[in-house]
């Protein structure tokens, strides 16, 4: 019944390397290479080394990278002008709860008894990810239909049929109506369709019942449901512009997460959403908007994971207050996050801020000072213990065990979301460590992870970070000793080109990282991620994404301006007409 | 009970799914064959043991493509197909329950059911049926939504149409029939990637349209009892009891025929305080600590009461006769897992329950060498009358599992 998928108009050459086993029976050789990000001089994580100590190339079964770069740093040729071709969306559910507020005035969030997204890389607005069971296909139907329901009609009716006569205002509003049910003007052959689904239900059932069927179908139309971003028909292969109307949504449901407004509607029916001005003013204006919080917090909470500490349980006998202060550790990340995004002219802050947001339960347990109620205030971190993100129990605690710290778990968020690197498979025969209590610290009982030679080869891009963080417990408290011996909070970033990457402690992680031209570029990436929906081509947005990167960098790392640096970028503006 | 004596009985396929493998010197039989004595793990299944055949020395094969040994195992329990990147991880084929649903159920009002008890991922690590290549369909964890939609509707016997659904339902089958033109239309305006994706946005609205816009039909079978309606309290285990009550009903009103469900996911890291167990025994961190007896003994304890479970639902599934036989018989459940211990895959423990209508032979342990566990999806499918002798990637299937009929 379901035809395998063809092989996708996308010629992606994936950014990830996987580690290929070839037989489970077989011991794992570890051994892969960090592929080079692209021929742009982006940088290039360390390639592993193998056993014998010199760097060993994993075998693909993917086409290599193009223009890999080598050590040092040099610009490969040129990069090819391609574009990503069009991809269609599908609504979120808070896409969905969002545009029917805003469609049809209705507030009920019904999207929230959807089936959840697929996530991807984190994110859970990944097109591919996005398909319709049969589940979702009956909400969407059940969904469409309480909606039309209880439409109040008096919101969405352009003219009184009273006045008008009640088929020249069901024409009227078939029009106006399905402008904004689909983000642009009726195609003839739709509004000639839809004008006689009217006539037809109101001969039946009359007028009013007549526009809500109307409703009913628009909203369960993949015009409704899906973004298409393809542009004007055209040529496959030819590189076409996006329309103004789905430049409007492009921009609306970047930074809203909603349908567009009447000032994005006007502009692109005077199709005035083209050049790389028009959209930025428009861009700016939106992200200027109350409106653009939730969705930057969105994006900020799922690249940070920050629904990790939901899972996370710790030990009731020596985490007893656990439970009480993990709201808190919530407030406390959700606060600084939006402050920094915000009110810091660089948000490098998110890394290495020598303040956070605590209330007096929150400071008392993490020996803080300056906090005096309930209320969340910015209150000053000890900057030889704690600076930015990676210091607060929120991240400490989420990444760790129940009942101690885990630089595997630590270290793998930084190399992961911060580095952007990609890791391959853990072996089958992944060792089993031997119980706590056998070993003198944490840091000693993960020791093996980089003498054997199975293991070392992921290990150490992970685990030389984490031990970094080892100053703090389970629930993120400080500590100068585990089980009496001192902590060696000794680190190494595994990062090439950029000198010296080895530290001591977490203030100077954080520090390191703030500064590292590859977490620069990976924020630029996670924010191309969630913008467009999928991950990053290295051959077809290496032009984009140097763009991203180069106005991060000169702009001093402002938020603001790399996400309106996306809107400006050829991957945001520009599709290739797909293969029929 | 007793349902009214049918011709041909229907057969019925279930899945069940628990995670972290289990301890095989506490799970594995004795002696094969039909003289066996239960172990520890699996004692609770001891009213059903002659229902029963248990599988030594089973493998989930393969371990190509993304993800890592946990993704491999829960992707392939009911696929056998590798993780492709489809614009993120995924399985690159349908699962065993979809193509069996594909082939039996097409009329039923269900063509499958699937179920979650507790929490997942929306990953390839916290997935086991799919549709199709990257088509993931994820079980409902809320006992009251699986209600509502399998059974507020359910007609009572004796009782006529309700008016106000006619012409509800009415409007919806014109109402649909204009949405699907939609897609339809669509088709010649989009790349061949988008179409894909539209294309099964389509066949899914097809698949659910019949019994959204007509009338269910009284149901003649007297077992069939519209469950309460569930609350949403309840915690993992009381859900667990509501999820079992609802899939079994389902099967035995005849709304589906095809049913799965899920308990946690890969990597769970759920904690059993009914148990006994502590905060920090999360399942997971259990599974990476075997070295250490305690460890052990607490995931004994874990697979146990799964084991339980497993015994809760074909109790409630063998309480139907069926002219001579009961649900059960007729039915093929399969308990499965994604791996053995730690990472790897080559002894996952099975169970299957129910002879599949007299087909399979059971009461015994198997103990096979080397076995891979699409063998066993093709003696399933065989029982149910699907004569194929492959199922899933190639290369990693003999055919019929041995010795089971």
């Amino acid at each position: 019944m379901q035809t395998p998928n063809p092989t996708t108009a996308v010629s992606k050459t994936p950014m990830r390397r996987v580690q290929r086993l070839t037989g489970y029976r077989e011991t794992a050789v570890l051994a892969f290479a960090l592929l080079a990000l692209g021929c742009e001089g982006l940088s290039v994580l360390e390639a592993s080394r193998g056993p014998s100590g010199g760097p060993v190339a994993a075998p693909t079964d993917k086409d290599e990278t193009p223009g890999h770069t080598p050590p040092g740093g040099e610009e490969g040729p040129p990069p090819p002008h391609a574009i990503a071709p069009a991809l269609a969306r599908r609504l979120t559910r808070t896409e969905y709860n969002n545009t029917v507020r805003d469609l049809l005035g209705d507030t009920s969030n019904v999207a929230d008894e959807f089936a959840v997204e697929e996530e991807v890389l984190g994110f859970d607005n990944f097109a591919h990810a996005l398909t319709v069971s049969p589940l979702l296909a009956e909400q969407l139907v059940t969904a469409a239909e309480r909606l039309a329901t209880t439409a109040l009609l008096e919101k969405i009716l352009p003219c009184d049929p009273e006045a008008l006569g009640e088929a020249e205002c069901g024409a009227e509003f078939v029009r106006h109506f399905g402008t904004r049910a689909f983000r642009r003007p009726l195609q003839e052959e739709e509004r000639a369709r839809m004008e006689q689904l009217f006539e037809t239900s109101r001969a039946t059932w009359g007028f009013d019942a007549a526009v809500r069927v109307v409703v009913q179908v628009m909203l369960q139309s993949p015009q409704f449901l899906y973004r298409f971003e393809g542009g004007p028909a055209g040529t496959p292969g030819e590189r076409v512009a996006l329309t103004s109307y789905e430049m409007a949504s492009a921009l609306s449901y970047l930074f809203w997460g909603t349908m567009p407004d009447k000032t994005l509607f006007e502009a692109a029916a005077a199709d005035a959403l083209q050049t790389p001005e028009q959209i930025a003013t428009q861009a700016r204006r939106l992200l200027a908007d109350p409106r653009a919080k939730k969705t930057v917090s969105h994006f900020a909470a799922q690249w940070l994971k920050l629904k990790m500490l939901d899972l996370a349980t710790k030990d009731p006998q020596n985490h007893p207050d656990f439970p009480v202060l993990r709201p808190l550790m919530h407030q406390e990340v959700e606060t600084f996050i939006d402050h920094v995004i915000w009110n810091e002219p660089s948000m490098l802050r998110l890394l290495d801020a020598d303040y956070s947001f605590m209330n007096k339960a929150l400071a008392d347990a993490y020996d803080a000072t300056g906090a005096t109620g309930d209320a969340f205030v910015k209150v000053r971190l000890d900057t030889t213990k704690r600076r930015g993100l990676l210091t607060q129990p929120a991240f400490l605690s989420a990444e760790a065990l129940a009942n101690a710290s885990s630089p595997i778990h630590r270290g793998k968020f930084v190399f992961t979301q911060l580095l952007c690197g990609q890791l391959g498979s853990p072996p089958d025969e992944a060792a089993d460590l031997g119980a706590a209590e056998a070993f003198t610290t944490t840091r000693e009982r993960f020791a093996e992870h980089s003498t054997n030679p199975t293991c070392a080869g992921c290990h150490r891009l992970m685990d030389p970070i984490g031990f970094g963080l080892e100053h703090f417990d389970a629930v993120g408290r400080y500590r100068a000793t585990e089980n009496g011996h001192p902590i060696d909070a000794t680190g190494d970033l595994p990062i090439l080109d950029e000198g010296d990457t080895s530290f001591d402690g977490a203030p100077e992680l954080a520090t390191r990282l703030a500064a590292s031209r590859t977490v620069h570029e990976c924020i630029a990436r996670q924010w191309f991620r969630f913008g467009m929906g999928r991950e990053e081509d290295t051959a077809a947005d290496a032009h984009s994404l140097r763009r991203m990167y180069e106005v991060f960098e000169s702009s001093g790392h402002s938020a603001q301006e790399l996400m309106i640096a996306l809107t400006q970028t050829d991957a945001f503006r520009f599709r290739t007409v797909p293969a029929p | 009970m007793e349902a009214h004596a049918q011709t041909a009985p229907v057969k019925r396929y279930l899945a069940m799914f628990t995670p972290g493998g289990t301890i095989q010197e506490s799970w594995a039989p004795t002696t094969t064959g039909s003289n066996f004595t239960l172990s520890p793990i699996l004692s609770p299944l001891a009213p059903h043991k002659s229902k029963l055949l248990i599988l030594g020395g089973v493998g989930i094969l393969g371990n190509t493509g993304f993800g890592d040994g946990h993704a491999w195992g829960i992707t392939r329990f009911l696929t056998c197909s590798p993780i492709i990147d489809q614009g993120g991880w995924t399985a690159g084929g349908m699962s065993v329950d979809q193509y069996i649903a594909n082939k039996l159920g097409a009329k039923d009002p269900f063509k499958s059911v699937e179920l979650q008890v507790g929490g997942t991922t929306s990953n390839c690590w916290g997935r086991i049926s799919y549709a199709g290549p990257g088509q993931p369909l994820p079980g409902v964890a809320d006992p009251q939504k699986v209600f509502d939609r399998l059974f507020k509707n359910l007609q009572a016997p004796n009782t006529g149409p309700d008016p106000a659904l006619v012409a509800q339902y009415a409007r919806r089958r014109s109402i649909l029939d204009s949405v699907k033109e939609e897609y339809t239309r669509l088709n010649a305006q989009i790349g061949a990637s988008d179409r894909h994706r539209i294309n099964n946005h389509l066949q899914s609205i097809r698949e659910i349209e019949l019994r959204l816009t007509a009338l269910p039909e009284q149901t003649t079978v007297a077992a069939c009892v519209a469950p309460d309606r569930p609350g949403t309290d309840g915690d993992f285990v009381a859900k667990g009891r509501l999820q079992m009550d609802l899939m079994a009903m389902a099967i035995i009103c005849g709304l589906t025929r095809v049913a799965t469900i899920q308990w946690t996911r890969s990597t769970s890291n759920q904690t059993f305080p009914w148990l006994g167990l502590s905060t920090s025994d999360g399942h997971h961190s259990l599974t990476h600590d075997l070295k250490n007896a305690d460890s052990r003994a607490k995931l004994v304890k874990i697979h146990t009461w799964y084991a339980e479970q497993f015994g809760y639902l074909l109790s409630k599934l063998d309480s139907v006769k069926e002219g001579d036989r009961t649900v059960l018989d007729n039915s093929i459940v399969v308990w499965g897992n994604e791996i053995n211990g730690s990472h790897n895959r080559n002894n996952v423990p099975f169970v299957v329950a129910g002879s599949g209508g007299g087909y399979f032979r059971t009461g015994r342990f198997l103990k096979f060498t080397n076995g891979s566990h699409a063998d066993l999806h093709v003696s399933c499918l065989n029982a149910l009358g699907i004569p194929d002798t492959t199922f899933g990637e190639a290369g990693l299937c003999n055919g019929p599992m041995a010795d089971l009929t």
